[in-house]
């Protein structure tokens, strides 16, 4: 009984009544042109350093979602926003409004937008995955790091050195994973501008997937699993150098290249 | 004469009630306490501290009369007789009944209500406690391990008070009205699930009596088990009785929507409030017990010494972390369904509008409940623990977003084209849906794969779950909160304190929290007492927004204090709403009706006497489903 | 809009302040309770011995009666530094160290804290005699100092505490207390510009009734094992 002709029909119900829907996507698209725009540009100044390609892909990706986002919340906000100034009434309503029901058509192509948005973002995230996990470089250096609270202690068993300082050293440009472990309770092991995090866990030994780091300078790591009191204040510089003063390094601090 | 019966009055009112509660549990705990330091070794300070709780939540419940019913009618010994069923709703107690073990639905909803605000007022003012400390690096006000105790009570109290403030106030005192029945179900186990709220707020507070609890709401095993402070103990205790609590109240309500609807109300009319509180209670059952469940072994690992969590000894972390997150995905749809419910409710209201495409919410709520339950391990996609399964668990969060999007279409829709009335209530669901498409979206980047790798246990986790819980959730609660507030308490609150509110929290909100997305974007960890430099700025605006947050907790204060001293009476059907809720006198009586009404149609139906329209968009054909020509949609069963 | 008594909005500004009042009180009252996060309102200050060089004198025992003997149950057991864990030393200096530790040897944890490490040379002097290392079962407490996030002037230095045999006599009164003879140890560390530092001991010498043992209680603890090093100038 309802829903019935529902075919080419997108005029107004009065002549004088102005088409509404039409004016509201329009709006909306302007605005997410712009929102969308506005963000790349702005985008260099919100995104952090990122010193490998694993950052740059999480970067990149975030890019990518909110792109897409900007058109999915400038809907929302939009529609929300005509019908708030648009529709209201002034005093307390005396009459109804018109019900509305949805077409069919709207559901499922509301169902089928919103399933492809998903299905991509769920391609897109196995592939970078993938490429993380499965497709790493062959051959890492391997720094293995222990958290205890509040300290992180690291050393390179391949080189048999042990940082002295609150600090881990990188080469430029070679791989390197991380073998994280816990003497005490969870640690989180994370750094944010290699784009790597993995929690340590007391008796186990986890590894974070293989990075390269591809930018010399200072960053930092932090702990991003609450581990008591000193939580805020555990972290240690991570320096990526080249291979030279890595090599020195090295020996500075005991152990032979 | 006169002086002995109004002390025999005054002792039949004070036992049992809430004073011969306290005064029995106080004394169970000491004793409890006592015996088991007898027996304990002197170094296990958690044995006698879980031996008083239990002795205090005991004997509390016997002091208030809890088995009371148990003793006089159970076992099928005889029933009760209508006079005492009466009397133990209150019937003829005044303000008394709201103090004692009261089983009318819309006491107990009452208690809920003021519980709840009351723990929405002690967070709100614990976290404005978090940002004074974190607008500059160091340590200003407090220690550091002041600072984690903070962060723990700030978190479990409003965790525990969104579970509780949609289904508890209003799925009390509103929804049994709403399906036409005179109570609930069971209306003894109704004030249980009252009273084991309150047992907990000594439970949980006497925490900073006992040294405070390091490990932030979530309660991470080993951490959890590490300390030596009996604190992290009221921490565990207040959870299992919480889990008890909410668990009875959901058996409790799943019965009552099952069996008590009255005539006509069929599952397709009954109002979209009862469907979401209904899934949010079903999804609770699910996934309380597991939480239950990992409290009630880490307190085994600090008091008895067994080692579920400790890897030296053969136990895992990751145990808990997997029993935490099963509830822990969950429990945020829990407080998200019927909230989302109370928004959809409000805008039919305030649009005059039936619900653009009610079964298409429908479907999308039951899916949401259904799949939230397979989520939970992208919590732990950096746990190191089953990082095989991080692709599916990607999958079915991704899949979330869609039956969501069916609801922003909803609620959308039903705003479109209606006659909008701007009340508080309304303003409270536009500004919900702003937040949650903030919070949505953002729930996307952390359940992608390389973006979760630099985001996971950051600030960034924390802005997205505060733009969706409080951004989205508590402020449905809000909408709910100023809609039925002239129902429950016959009074109006004022509008004009009420819109002020409402801009002072929702422009400090995105003031807050839109600087800490960017402070996580940069890096900065999550739980930081101690906020590095690089994220000085960010925390610092994120602090001095927060001072409108705090000023709107006020204001409410005020308008609720002046509202229900002095404020306006207000109508029986102070809206123009269509749902039963609205069709009994303001104060509501005792038994709800007069004669329990009969359903004719959904209490959608708003515009049924209009021409067809067509729009692009919607078709507006409303088929006459009833035949009274009034807009109620309800008449009474003669 | 609807017309409003003056007492209306004087309301509105009185609740505002009341609300914050009751905020303030509220932080008054976190801060004092004890238990919830000790800080020793002492200050244990470096004595300079020239124009950029100073001296601070710490001690550990084994229980807290000498310098927390307020304390109830459990802390007035726990081991302890002493006389304060507040330490504040000045800016551009070298900083000599003297811990006399008056207590037992616990098993370290990691091994890495068996070296000495930052220190001037690399040594420290266990009763005079210079060491780069101890073994990790003749370990009490290590003084590890750290620097926090972000640092302009990173310090770290990590030095073991050589224990006295658990066997040993104890001759020492200390306020009415016995304690064994004590081992000195001394080190030197280089300070830069002003700032802020914590330093804690990775040797777990708590109270644990749990696997791995140690961590908690005094460990846990500022005021006992943990604390804060301020460079001033």
């Amino acid at each position: 009984m309802s829903s019935t002709n529902l075919g080419e029909n997108v005029g107004s119900p009065t002549p004088d009544e102005p088409n509404h829907l039409r004016r509201a996507l329009i709006i909306w698209a302007v605005l997410s042109v712009v929102g969308i725009v506005l963000f790349l540009a702005l985008s260099p100044y919100i995104l952090p350093t990122s010193a490998s390609a694993l950052s740059d892909t999480a970067n990149y990706t975030l890019v990518l979602l909110t792109v897409l986002a900007v058109p999915v919340g400038m809907f929302v906000a939009v529609f929300l926003f005509y019908s708030m100034i648009v529709f209201r009434v002034k005093e307390r309503p005396t009459e109804d409004a018109v019900p509305l029901k949805p077409r069919p058509g709207l559901q499922i192509g509301w169902m089928g937008i919103t399933g492809l948005l998903c299905l991509f973002l769920v391609i897109w995230g196995m592939v970078a995955f993938y490429q993380e996990a499965v497709a790493s470089p062959s051959a890492p250096i391997v720094v293995r790091v222990t958290g205890q609270q509040w300290l992180w202690t690291i050393e390179y068993p391949q080189y048999g050195a042990t940082s002295q300082e609150q600090a881990i050293e990188l080469p430029v440009n070679r791989p390197v994973k991380f073998d994280v472990t816990s003497k005490d309770v969870l640690h989180g092991f994370a750094i944010r501008a290699l784009g790597v995090r993995v929690d340590a866990n007391p008796g186990e030994m986890s590894s974070t997937p293989v990075v390269i780091p591809s930018v010399i300078g200072r960053y930092t790591v932090v702990c991003v699993e609450l581990c008591g009191l000193y939580h805020s204040y555990m972290w240690s510089e991570v320096d990526v150098v080249s291979q030279s003063t890595f090599d020195s390094w090295i020996v500075s601090q005991g152990g032979h290249v | 004469m006169i002086e002995t019966r109004r002390r025999t009055k005054l002792i039949q009112a004070l036992f049992p009630s809430i004073v011969s509660g306290v005064l029995l549990g106080v004394i169970g705990a000491i004793i409890a306490g006592v015996v088991v330091t007898h027996f304990a070794s002197p170094d296990n300070l958690d044995a006698p501290v879980v031996a008083a709780y239990t002795g205090w939540v005991l004997f509390f419940f016997i002091g208030i009369g809890a088995f009371n019913g148990v003793w006089d009618w159970g076992f099928a010994r005889q029933e009760p007789t209508p006079a005492e069923e009466l009397q133990l709703a209150g019937k003829d107690q005044g303000l008394w009944r709201y103090f004692r073990y009261t089983t009318d639905h819309k006491v107990v909803g009452m208690q809920y209500l003021v519980t709840v605000l009351l723990f929405f007022l002690l967070g709100s003012i614990g976290a404005f406690m978090l940002r004074l400390e974190q607008s500059s690096p160091g340590a200003i006000f407090f220690n550091p391990a002041t600072y984690n105790t903070i962060v723990g009570m700030h978190g479990i109290l409003m965790i525990a008070a969104s579970i509780l403030m949609v289904s508890g106030p209003f799925g009390n005192f509103v929804l049994p009205i709403m399906i036409g029945a005179r109570d609930m179900a069971f209306p003894r186990l109704n004030a249980l699930s009252y009273w084991l709220i309150f047992a907990i707020i000594p439970i949980f507070f006497s925490t900073l009596a006992l040294g405070g609890f390091p490990t932030g709401w979530t309660g991470y095993a080993p951490l959890s088990v590490q300390e030596l402070t009996p604190g992290m103990d009221a921490y565990c205790f207040t959870l299992i009785i919480f889990a008890i609590s909410t668990t009875v109240a959901a058996l409790n309500i799943v019965t009552t929507v099952l069996v008590l609807r009255t005539k006509g109300m069929t599952w397709g009319r009954l109002p979209v409030f009862v469907w979401g509180v209904v899934l949010s209670v079903v999804l609770g059952l699910t996934a309380f017990p597991s939480f239950l469940i990992s409290q009630v072994m880490v307190l085994t690992d600090r008091v008895f010494q067994t080692s579920f969590f400790i890897a030296a000894n053969g136990g895992s972390n990751w145990l808990y972390e997997h029993l935490f997150w099963f509830m822990g995905h969950p429990e945020v749809y829990v407080i998200a369904l019927p909230a989302m419910a109370v928004a959809v409710e409000v805008s039919a209201v305030f649009s005059r509008k039936t619900v653009f495409g009610h079964r298409m919410l429908l479907g999308s709520l039951i899916t949401i409940c259904i799949l939230s339950v397979l989520v939970w391990g992208h919590h732990l996609y950096t746990s190191g623990s089953a990082t095989s399964l991080d692709g599916p668990y990607m999958l079915d969060t991704e899949l979330i977003s869609i039956p969501t999007g069916f609801f922003f279409l909803a609620l959308i829709g039903t705003l479109w084209r209606g006659k909008i009335w701007i009340t508080v209530p309304l303003l409270f669901v536009g500004g919900m849906l702003i937040n949650f498409v903030i919070g949505g979206i953002t729930g996307i980047y952390l359940a992608d794969l390389p973006t979760d790798e630099i985001l996971h246990g950051g600030m960034f986790v924390t802005a997205h779950f505060h733009f969706t819980l409080v951004g989205s959730m508590v402020f449905g609660f809000f909408a709910g909160f100023y809609f039925w507030f002239p129902k429950m308490l016959g009074r109006r609150l004022n509008p004009m304190l009420g819109t002020l509110h409402f801009w002072l929290f929702e422009v400090g909100f995105l003031g807050t929290f839109l600087a800490l997305f960017y402070a996580g974007l940069q890096g900065e960890p999550r739980w930081s007492a101690n906020v590095a430099p690089e994220f000085a700025t960010a925390n610092l605006i994120a602090s001095l927004f927060a001072i409108l947050i705090a000023a709107s907790v006020f204001i409410l204060v005020y308008n609720v204090v002046i509202s229900v001293r002095s404020g306006e009476v207000a109508a029986a059907n102070e809206w123009g709403g269509k749902t039963l809720e609205w069709t009994v006198p303001t104060p509501v009586p005792l038994e709800n009706f007069e004669h329990l009404p009969e359903i004719k149609s959904t209490p959608y139906d708003y515009g049924v006497s209009l021409p067809p329209v067509e729009g692009a968009a919607g078709v507006g054909l409303e088929p006459a489903l009833h035949t009274q020509p009034e807009t109620l949609h309800s008449q009474p069963e003669s | 809009m609807k017309k409003h008594t003056s007492g209306f909005y004087i309301g509105i500004i009185v609740s505002l302040i009341v609300g914050f009042g009751a905020t303030a009180g509220i932080v008054v009252g976190f801060q004092s309770i004890r238990g919830l996060g000790y800080e020793p309102s002492a200050v244990a200050r470096a004595n300079k011995t020239g124009p950029s060089s100073a001296t601070l004198a710490l001690q550990t025992f084994p229980d807290s009666q000498v310098c927390h003997a307020d304390a109830g149950a459990p802390q007035i057991d726990w081991v302890t530094y002493c006389p304060s864990t507040h330490l504040e030393v000045p800016a551009n200096s070298v900083i000599t160290v003297v811990i006399s530790n008056y207590d037992g040897a616990t098993t370290l944890a990691n091994d890495y804290f068996r070296q000495v490490h930052g220190t001037v040379g690399d040594v420290e002097l266990v009763n005079n005699k210079p060491m780069s290392g101890l073994d990790a079962d003749k370990i009490s407490h290590t003084f590890t100092l750290q620097s926090v996030p972000d640092t302009s002037y990173p310090i770290f230095v990590s030095v073991p505490i050589a224990a006295v045999p658990d066997d040993a006599p104890t001759p020492v009164t200390i306020n009415g207390n016995s304690y064994p003879k004590p081992n000195i140890i001394s080190f030197q560390f280089r300070t830069g510009p002003a700032g802020t530092y914590v330093w804690h001991c990775y040797d777990p010498c708590g109270e644990d009734r749990e696997p791995p043992f140690g961590f908690s209680g005094a460990m846990s603890t500022t005021g006992y094992m943990a604390g804060t090093l301020t460079v001033t100038n």
